[in-house]
Parts: C-alpha cells; sequence; structure tokens
C-alpha cells in the first residue's frame, strides 16, 4: 500500500514492496480500470478454462455467465404486476400509429415535405360483390353450407408487417435516473454533519443530539396514479410502463398504483384480495407521481386545473407528501393555478435526472 | 451432458461439497451445498476472469450460501456484508471513527492528555474491501508496521490465514445489493474495477496485485441494477430446484428424515409453488423446504397428517397481513 508514514527508519523489505507497488501504479497514472466484460475476456476466459476440453454446451454456459447470448438476467425475474394497471380492460394497447414530429427548425420554416405513401402489398386480391342469398330457414339439418364459404380465397399473413417503433416517454436508458431524482426524499444519513458539529463547538454549543447529514432515499416508496381517461389514449401504453419502471427502480413492494380518469383523489386500485376496489388516501410522507395530461385534449388551459385537481394538492400537501406530476404536454399547456407545491415535469424523452433535480431546487428557492 | 470440472477448485464427483465441521481454529460450520452444473461454471469464470459474480434467483435458493461454501472449498478468508438501505460505499472500504475521536478529544481536554491519538489512520476502521484487498494493513489500519496502531483492527469474518509465503486469499460477500439505495452499485465499481479506494487523506489504497479475491454479489431482484454494473460482473441466476434436487439437497442437509417423508414433503412444495405463483405471492424455497421436512420429522407427523396444515402455514405458506388491512392499519 501506498501510505507514506511519520517516521521512517532506515529502508526496509517493505518500504521495497511499497515502492515497487507504488511504481506500478505510477506506471498507470492510476490503477487500471477494467471497464465493462468485452470479447477479449471471452476469449481469455475460454483459453484459461482450455475450452478445447469441452463441449459445445460449457462454451456457450460460459459466454452466458459472461453476458453473450444470455437473456437479460432482469428479464427472467418475475415483477409482480400491479392489477389496476395490467387488468385494465377497458381496452387493448394503444401503440403510436406515426412517429413523433420532429421539432420546427430554427429560422425560415420549411415546407412539409409529403410523406412517402405506404406501399401496398403487391398481390392485391381481385374482389367481386356478389349478392347474397340467405337459406330458407326450414333449412333443417341437412341444409348445405353457402357456397361462399368453401370458395377459394387467401389469407394475407399480418405477421409479415413489422409493428411500428414505438418510442418511450420515459426511455430506457434514462428512466432509473428520472424515477430516483424525481421520487428520493430525505432522511438522516449515518454521516456526521462536521459543519454543523464545528458550528455548535465554535459557539460553545452542546447540540441536543449528534447532527448528520441528511441523505436521499427510496424507502418511502411511493404511489402511482396513472390518469386512464380518453384524454391520455395516446400515452396509455407508456402508462404502463411508466408502472413496470417504477417498480423496477423502487421494488414491487414499495409502489402502489392506482388509476384515475377525471377527478385524480378519486383514484382507485384492485385489491385482489378483498376483490373490491380500494381508494387513494395520501399517506404520510410517501411521494405521490401522477401521471397525467390534466384532460385537456391537447387543447391549452385558459381556466386552471379546475377545484379537482386543488382539492387533490391540498391533500397532498396535508399529508407532507411529496407531489410530481408528469405532463406529456409542453410548459404552455400546464395549468398555473396548481401554486408551487406540486412539481410538475415535462414527461419526454429528453427529460433527464438532471433537469429534475435543477427544477426542484428552483422551486425551493422560489418557495423562499 | 457431462460433468464439468472446475479448472479453480475441486469437488467429489456428486459436485457436492460435503461440509466442513467447527474446529480449532474455525469456529463455524459449513453445511453440505450441491453445486448445480451452471453454479460451476459461472464460479469457474468468474475466478478465471477475476470478475465479480452478481447471483440472482429467489430468496432461499442458496445464493449467500454459495459464498460460504466457495470459501471452505478454496479454504480462503470469508468477509461479508448484508447490504441495507442505509449502507454506503464507505463502510465496505474505510470509515473515520469520528465518535471515538471526539471522546477521546473530550477525555484528553480534562486530563487524560495521553488518550487523544494524534495519528488521524488510529481511527480509521477497515470495510471488508480493504481486509480483503491488502489484510495486513487493514489490521495496522493503513500505518507502518513499525509504529503499528494503539488498537489493532480485528478481522470481520471467518478468517483462514494463507500458508507462509502465499499470497492472502478472500471470498468477500455482497448480500442483497437490490436493497441499496439506488447510487451504491455505481459507487462499487471503483474498487470492483480497479480494486483501490480512496482515503479519507486523499491517498489511494490498491489491493495487493498478488491477493486473490471472490467477489460475490447476490440480489433478489426486488430493484433493477444499473446496466454499467451488471455488465462488469459474471452473472449466474440460480434457478428453483426441481423435485430430485430438493430429495438430494434434503439427503445431505437432512440427513435424518425418512426418504418417504422428503419425497412427499417435496411434492407439496411443487403444488404449492404452482398455487402460489397463480396468485402473485412468492412460493416457498429450498431453505423453507428443509425447515418443513425438518419439522415433520421431530415432530413426526406426515403431510396427510391433521397437523401438517399448520405445519404448512408456519413453514411454507406464510400468510402475513393482507395488503388492505396494513392500509387499514395505516
Amino acid at each position: 500500500m501506498s501510505v507514506p508514514s511519520e517516521r521512517r527508519g532506515e529502508i526496509g523489505l517493505a518500504e521495497l514492496v511499497a515502492a515497487l507497488r507504488r511504481l506500478r501504479c505510477d506506471q498507470f497514472g492510476e490503477a487500471e480500470r477494467r471497464g465493462e466484460i468485452g470479447l477479449a475476456e471471452l476469449v481469455a476466459a475460454l483459453r484459461h478454462l482450455r475450452c478445447d476440453q469441452f463441449g459445445e454446451a460449457e462454451r456457450r454456459a460460459i459466454a452466458e455467465a459472461l453476458g453473450f447470448g444470455a437473456a437479460d438476467p432482469r428479464a427472467a425475474q418475475t415483477l409482480t404486476p400491479t392489477p389496476t394497471v395490467y387488468d385494465h380492460s377497458q381496452t387493448q394497447a394503444q401503440t403510436r400509429s406515426t412517429p413523433i414530429a420532429p421539432p420546427p427548425a430554427p429560422g425560415w420554416a420549411v415546407p412539409r415535405v409529403a410523406p412517402t405513401p405506404e406501399a401496398l402489398p403487391a398481390d392485391m386480391l381481385a374482389c367481386e360483390l356478389v349478392e347474397l342469398v340467405a337459406d330458407p330457414p326450414d333449412a333443417g339439418d341437412d341444409a348445405q353450407p353457402p357456397t361462399w364459404l368453401s370458395a377459394g380465397y387467401r389469407r394475407i399473413d399480418p405477421q409479415t408487417r413489422a409493428a411500428p417503433l414505438r418510442h418511450a416517454l420515459l426511455p430506457a436508458r434514462t428512466a432509473r435516473g428520472v424515477l430516483t431524482a424525481a421520487l428520493a426524499t430525505q432522511r438522516t444519513g449515518d454521516e456526521i454533519d462536521h459543519e454543523e458539529l464545528v458550528r455548535c463547538l465554535v459557539a460553545r454549543r452542546l447540540p441536543p443530539r449528534l447532527p448528520r447529514v441528511l441523505a436521499p432515499t427510496l424507502t418511502h416508496g411511493c404511489q402511482l396514479l396513472l390518469d386512464f381517461s380518453d384524454s391520455m389514449l395516446p400515452w396509455w401504453e407508456d402508462l404502463r410502463q411508466l408502472a413496470r419502471q417504477a417498480i423496477a427502480t423502487l421494488g414491487a413492494a414499495g409502489v402502489t398504483s392506482f388509476h384515475f380518469s377525471g377527478a385524480p383523489a378519486a383514484a382507485r386500485r384492485w385489491s385482489a384480495e378483498r376483490e373490491d376496489f380500494a381508494s387513494w388516501r395520501p399517506q404520510a410522507g410517501q411521494p405521490v407521481l401522477v401521471a397525467t395530461d390534466f384532460g385537456i385534449w391537447g387543447e391549452p388551459l385558459h381556466d386552471g386545473a379546475g377545484a379537482d385537481w386543488q382539492d387533490f394538492v391540498r391533500r397532498c400537501a396535508g399529508a407532507d407528501s411529496p407531489l410530481l406530476i408528469l405532463v406529456p404536454w409542453p410548459p404552455r399547456y400546464w395549468p398555473a393555478d396548481l401554486g408551487l407545491f406540486p412539481q410538475l415535469v415535462h414527461w419526454h424523452p429528453a427529460t433527464t435526472a438532471a433537469m429534475l433535480r435543477r427544477q426542484r431546487g428552483l422551486a425551493h428557492r422560489v418557495a423562499r | 451432458m457431462s460433468r464439468y470440472s472446475p479448472r479453480h477448485f475441486q469437488l467429489p464427483d456428486d459436485d457436492c461439497f460435503p461440509g466442513e465441521e467447527a474446529s480449532a481454529g474455525n469456529p463455524s460450520t459449513v453445511a453440505p451445498y450441491i453445486f448445480s452444473r451452471t453454479a460451476l461454471i459461472a464460479v469457474d469464470v468468474a475466478l478465471a476472469t477475476e470478475r465479480p459474480l452478481l447471483v440472482a434467483g429467489p430468496p432461499g435458493c442458496g445464493k449467500s450460501r454459495l459464498a460460504e461454501t466457495m470459501a471452505a472449498v478454496l479454504k480462503w478468508s470469508f468477509v461479508r456484508q448484508t447490504i441495507t438501505s442505509r449502507t454506503r460505499c464507505e463502510q465496505l472500504t474505510v470509515e473515520v471513527d469520528h465518535l471515538r475521536r471526539l471522546n477521546d478529544a473530550h477525555r484528553a481536554a480534562r486530563a487524560d492528555a495521553h488518550v487523544l491519538l494524534k495519528r488521524d489512520r488510529e481511527y480509521y476502521n477497515p470495510g471488508i474491501f480493504w481486509w480483503a484487498f491488502d489484510p495486513r494493513s487493514a489490521e495496522l489500519r493503513g500505518l507502518p508496521e513499525f509504529q503499528p496502531p494503539r488498537n489493532k483492527a480485528r478481522f470481520p469474518g471467518l478468517a483462514r490465514p494463507a500458508a507462509a509465503g502465499e499470497p492472502p486469499a478472500t471470498v468477500v460477500l455482497i448480500d442483497e445489493i437490490d436493497k441499496a439505495e439506488p447510487d451504491l452499485p455505481n459507487d462499487l465499481l471503483e474498487p470492483l474495477d480497479r480494486r483501490s479506494f480512496g482515503l479519507p487523506d486523499n491517498t489511494t489504497l490498491t489491493a495487493d496485485p498478488l491477493a486473490k479475491l471472490l467477489t460475490i454479489i447476490t440480489t433478489n431482484g426486488e430493484r433493477e441494477l444499473p446496466q454499467a454494473f451488471i455488465r462488469r460482473c459474471v452473472t449466474l441466476r440460480l434457478e428453483e430446484p426441481t423435485r430430485d434436487i430438493l430429495i438430494a439437497i434434503a439427503a445431505v442437509r437432512a440427513r435424518e428424515a425418512e426418504p418417504a417423508l422428503v419425497a412427499a414433503v417435496a411434492d407439496k412444495i411443487l403444488a404449492l409453488r404452482d398455487e402460489l405463483k397463480d396468485s402473485g405471492r412468492r412460493p416457498p424455497g429450498t431453505s423453507e423446504f428443509l425447515d418443513a421436512v425438518l419439522t415433520c420429522h421431530w415432530l413426526a407427523i406426515g403431510v396427510d397428517s391433521e397437523v401438517w396444515q399448520e405445519v404448512e402455514q408456519a413453514t411454507l405458506r406464510k400468510p402475513m397481513l393482507r395488503e388492505d388491512e396494513r392500509s387499514e392499519r395505516a
């Protein structure tokens, strides 16, 4: 170990070993960082383990242990789904049929280029309208099936067309960071707050308890309120994905999901054990994450969010539950009558954890 | 499928580590352990590549015991740290005992001037990585041999001293990393990648280049781990054991139980797995299976007795408060 001592005697073997180790570090500036597992590591492992004596199964197992060709270990884990999200039986998952329009380029508006028409299948089937004649009502059991039923036809396989790519509002690469930043609360950590301690000692004041540095934590979990109203229809799949991402970040035990349509305070969840809906109510200190568009149908709000939302914010504030609202529309569509307590965030692929932290810092400064 | 013979350690032909009894120099007992083929290969790969082994799997499937067993198989020292939501990286590397220092300062201010130790390092508490990287330095709290600390640090795990001239060798278990706050896995990248970490006096402690190290990290999968972390680990997923493996495990862990009883409880376990999975609840693991077998054996009851329902509730089903009851209490 490269540790200078206070008093150094004659140079001995220990010093020589220490010097050699230090030289090794100096050679690289700092200890060599190995980084992620790569192909070279796989080759080295196969050579080291003398793979020529193995069969294909062993080689495959070694590659999988190093993360090559193996399924994502997280994929195998069973995340307990939240029934209210996954059993939402009002409709099937809606997928976006057109890609998100790119932001307008600065400067002069460029004439919009007409999209390329989608190519139709080459083997269009000839069709002919044929008037169907109903069978007589007293045909009996020996009636013959209608001729059109056995006529030659060919079905176009729907699987030949790939499903359109869906851009998630919270991409996988940022979801963990964004949700961590959004849902972290402060608690007293284990680390001693030296500055506060020194301040007390200098002032000749004995602190009533040992001051500790506040540390962010996710132990409070969160309540997830998902707006499954018709106005949010384009984002229903994103709502389901948000629930999955929240569970992956906080753990299944930390997330309680509710759904609502209209007044958020009327949110509820299906309780499998009670076989009935359970109503939402804020839990003291537990963050509340809402995903909604305030039912605006894409039109800017002129009259504010309304009494339901104000009442909802009041209840969260009363329970001291931090409230964060994800809105899929940009800030000009957001209501201005909810005050400073809720943190409104643009639910967008470009949203990052740093933006949330900065926004929260600004809000606190304004509130002070 | 042919048997896999690991290159870095040896096991009997049945891939079952027979266990280790407590002795004068070794106060702990290590129970027998049956290695799956996948586990054998993954551990061998982790030793070959000197990468940490990330073990995932349902609770009670033997993730933590794999580390303990490997330490016994390799005859290496063993240290472990169970992660909680309050665990910080400093606890795994080095912490400064400020409270002891403050106490010494108070005492020194009164009368015992000699109590206060002047060197900062006297107050260093080495974590498991320090012990694994350089146990001698950890024992001396980073101070030189010729000026050792007043109180030497104590090894926090099971020490199996290396033979004379041999480098130190340690199995490190970081248990239940999914319970940690999200930043901790990223904080561990430096000690895992570089085998070094910073000390509070801005020097760097680097591992003995000859030191042997096997780091085993377990997760129950309750939370997702960062991709950057997963990509630096050799991964192993321990699946729920099949009926035959359950019976084989009971044969070495609950030798006193009758084979017929073991088979009957194993059948109950399989049935319960299907039933509980359908209802979204956690199925019983291997350790719970052994609990049930031993309970039946010592209470002399079978799975068809009247008491079995109670035993099943207590050892396998474990019904807790219902969700709505919890909510109402809150």
